[in-house]
């Protein structure tokens, strides 16, 4: 009886210990998210919290202030045209990596991989001495391919998981049925690898629309995009706009992470799968 | 050129023919030396243990990398260096290798939409092909809810839907449980003999390829060591590896006694076997130490103990249709251990652990090697 009880108590313990682990956490990833609203639906000038009213003021002047409609627009493009390039040059990458192992792979690899560890400041500092020196200041191609360089680990690594389920077998067997190397990838590795190729399309298109500190090195007014755009605005302007902008790319990130995981389910694109 | 005929006269049209292949993966060499002709219609197993060179020398006849030296033939043309999607055989994978992000159909369809068969035919013999193998209905149904045997079944229905000239099965029966692959693989004879296609079956079980097999290739270390139809390979070996990998064998040491007119031999502590005609004593001269192999069955328990030898029981195991009966040399029990089998329904209980018997040895199909 008196064990039985302890027992029970300890599990009732062990649960709400659980349920405060996860709510704190909770707590504390969301907390600057909701700072963020909190201010930028304030009706004053200042940014202050809590909001002493609401308004949506702010968020009109962010989506008509002129410089962030251009910085869009760049963004927009840097994002689409580095996705499309590193989704290509990444899959192509982990191909060739995981499947035909070419002397000095390992190097290889961790070359694709190292802008996950190489700070954004000096990915930007590396570029913009490169593009003084070859008179390329300016140029949005700098951007884009800034931004390849950073979303390529991202790809590799999603697509190199898609590569782990899949049986080299079942190329073996599309050969044998009269499948060209060229028909054989389209038809049977490209459809197998498409989970980790959208999966790297989705953190490519995250980390692209959202770099900053190697962006600020090489953009300039005419090139910047949305991030670059907004720490220039607080610069100048302390008014709540800038926790607009804010929220709305919160939002925005958060619909498109949303509206992927509906489509290809993240959860099954993340895990290296058991059985074959 | 002249077809050679034997039997009734029918001929032995070669479908594939291997000459002199080599396959060396770096320093590892695969396959040494293979020389094989697969004639038309012919069940050939391919036999022997993981790294015989096997496999090596299925996906070398595939096409999927060309030999390192020799060459390979496929219907009288020279084939060594066309690519495996060139070559136009059927395959059965051993993990079944269906395409999991394409329904049943559309693996079965795969081999006739790349040879742009026009759709309306493909719809008919993709049917066709399901059919065969007891598969109609499940022409939507993706491969992953399929159970093994099923998987294992459209894998060889998309084999066969092109009529290649050869199917090549890699241990098809491997990944399936026991009761499963007995029912495998009498449907897969009854299939073969149906559509009458030259097959070459890989197996290390050396059960399936008896029981499948028109002529078997015992290979082992890249090297094949006999071929022959079943009863040949597991009758009269060649080779002390063949009579020791295919099935289950007694080894007695011994010394030839004499070689004339047959071999006789002199086994430690259990008498003298003679094995009758003169092609029996090879390179053998008195004197020589010798290994004589039986076959389990092949040992009684001698009924009359007048000149049979006497061994030891060590351990009886009962095995439903026999029991087999472990022994030892020698009334003493010290002797080289071997087995036989008793009819669970004929001579009654064997003897209990223990019990000094009498054995006879039925030299007919015994062979003799010398020792390692």
């Amino acid at each position: 009886m008196d064990t039985a009880r302890s027992h029970r108590r300890r599990a009732a313990l062990r649960r709400w210990l659980g349920i405060g682990t996860v709510v704190s956490i909770m707590a504390f990833v969301c907390i600057p998210t909701v700072v963020v609203f909190g201010v930028s639906v304030n009706p004053g000038e200042i940014l202050s919290f809590p909001p002493d009213g609401f308004s949506l003021a702010w968020y009109l002047r962010a989506l008509t202030y002129p410089q962030f409609q251009r910085a869009v627009r760049n963004s927009l493009w840097v994002t689409a045209i580095s996705t499309v390039l590193a989704v290509t040059i990444g899959t192509a990458a982990a191909i060739a990596l995981e499947r035909h192992r070419p002397p000095g792979h390992r190097f290889f690899a961790g070359l694709v991989l190292s802008p996950l560890i190489i700070p954004g400041v000096v990915l930007g500092l590396g570029l913009l001495i490169l593009a003084a020196a070859s008179g390329w200041v300016g140029s949005p191609w700098l951007l884009v391919f800034a931004h390849i360089l950073v979303a390529l680990p991202f790809v590799v690594r999603s697509v190199w998981v898609s590569l782990q389920n899949l049986d080299p077998m079942l190329e073996r067997a599309a050969a044998s049925l009269g499948a060209g190397p060229v028909r054989a990838f389209f038809t049977v590795t490209l459809p197998l690898l498409r989970p980790g190729i959208l999966a790297g399309v989705l953190f490519s298109v995250v980390v692209s629309f959202n770099e900053f500190a190697a962006s600020l090195f090489i953009s300039n007014r005419v090139t910047e995009i949305l991030p670059v755009a907004m720490f220039n605005y607080i610069r100048n302007y302390t008014d709540p706009t800038i926790a607009a902008v804010s929220t709305l790319l919160i939002v925005a990130t958060a619909i498109l992470v949303l509206v992927a995981d509906r489509i290809v389910g993240m959860s099954r694109i993340l895990q290296i799968q058991g059985d074959r | 050129m002249a077809t050679p005929t034997r039997g009734e006269g029918a001929p032995d049209r070669v479908v594939v023919r291997l000459k002199r292949v080599r396959q060396a993966f770096g320093r590892l060499v695969a396959v040494e030396d293979l020389s094989l002709d697969i004639r038309e219609g012919e069940f050939l197993s391919i036999l022997g243990p993981s790294g015989c060179g096997k496999t090596t020398t299925l996906n070398l006849i595939a096409g999927f990398f060309p030999p390192t030296s020799g060459t390979i033939e496929v219907a009288g043309e020279d084939v060594t260096e066309k690519p495996a999607y060139l070559r136009g055989l059927g395959m059965v994978f051993q993990n079944y290798a269906l395409f999991p992000h394409m329904t049943v159909f559309d693996n079965v369809a795969y081999g006739l939409r790349m040879r742009k068969v026009p759709k309306p035919e493909i719809r008919g013999r993709v049917r066709e092909a399901l059919a065969l193998v007891h598969l109609e209905r499940y022409e939507d149904v993706r491969p992953r809810q399929l159970s093994g045997g099923e998987q294992q079944r459209v894998a060889l229905a998309r084999a066969l839907v092109y009529h290649p000239p050869v199917l090549l099965l890699d241990e098809p029966l491997a990944a399936l449980d026991k009761k499963l692959r007995d029912e495998m693989r009498a449907e897969l004879k009854e299939i073969q003999r149906r559509v009458g296609i030259t097959t070459v079956f890989v197996t290390h079980d050396q059960q399936e390829a008896l029981s499948l097999s028109d002529r078997i290739v015992v290979m082992s270390r890249g090297r094949v060591e006999q071929v022959g139809d079943p009863r040949e390979i597991y009758d009269r070996p060649r080779t002390r590896f063949v009579a020791d990998f295919v099935g289950a064998v007694n080894v007695f040491p011994g010394r030839v006694a004499s070689t004339e007119g047959g071999l006789r031999v002199a086994l430690d502590g259990l008498g003298e076997v003679a094995l009758a005609g003169p092609e029996r004593a090879g390179a053998f001269r008195p004197g020589d130490r010798a290994d004589l192999f039986v076959r389990p069955e092949s040992v009684r328990l001698a009924a009359n103990p007048g000149g049979a030898a006497p061994a030891r029981v060590r351990q009886i195991t009962y095995l439903g249709q026999h029991t087999e009966v472990r022994l030892a040399c020698g009334a003493d029990g010290n002797g080289p251990g071997f087995t036989l089998l008793v009819e669970e329904k004929g001579q009654g209980a064997p003897p209990p652990p223990g019990t000094v018997v009498c054995v006879e040895i039925d030299p007919r199909h015994a062979q003799v090697f010398p020792p390692e």
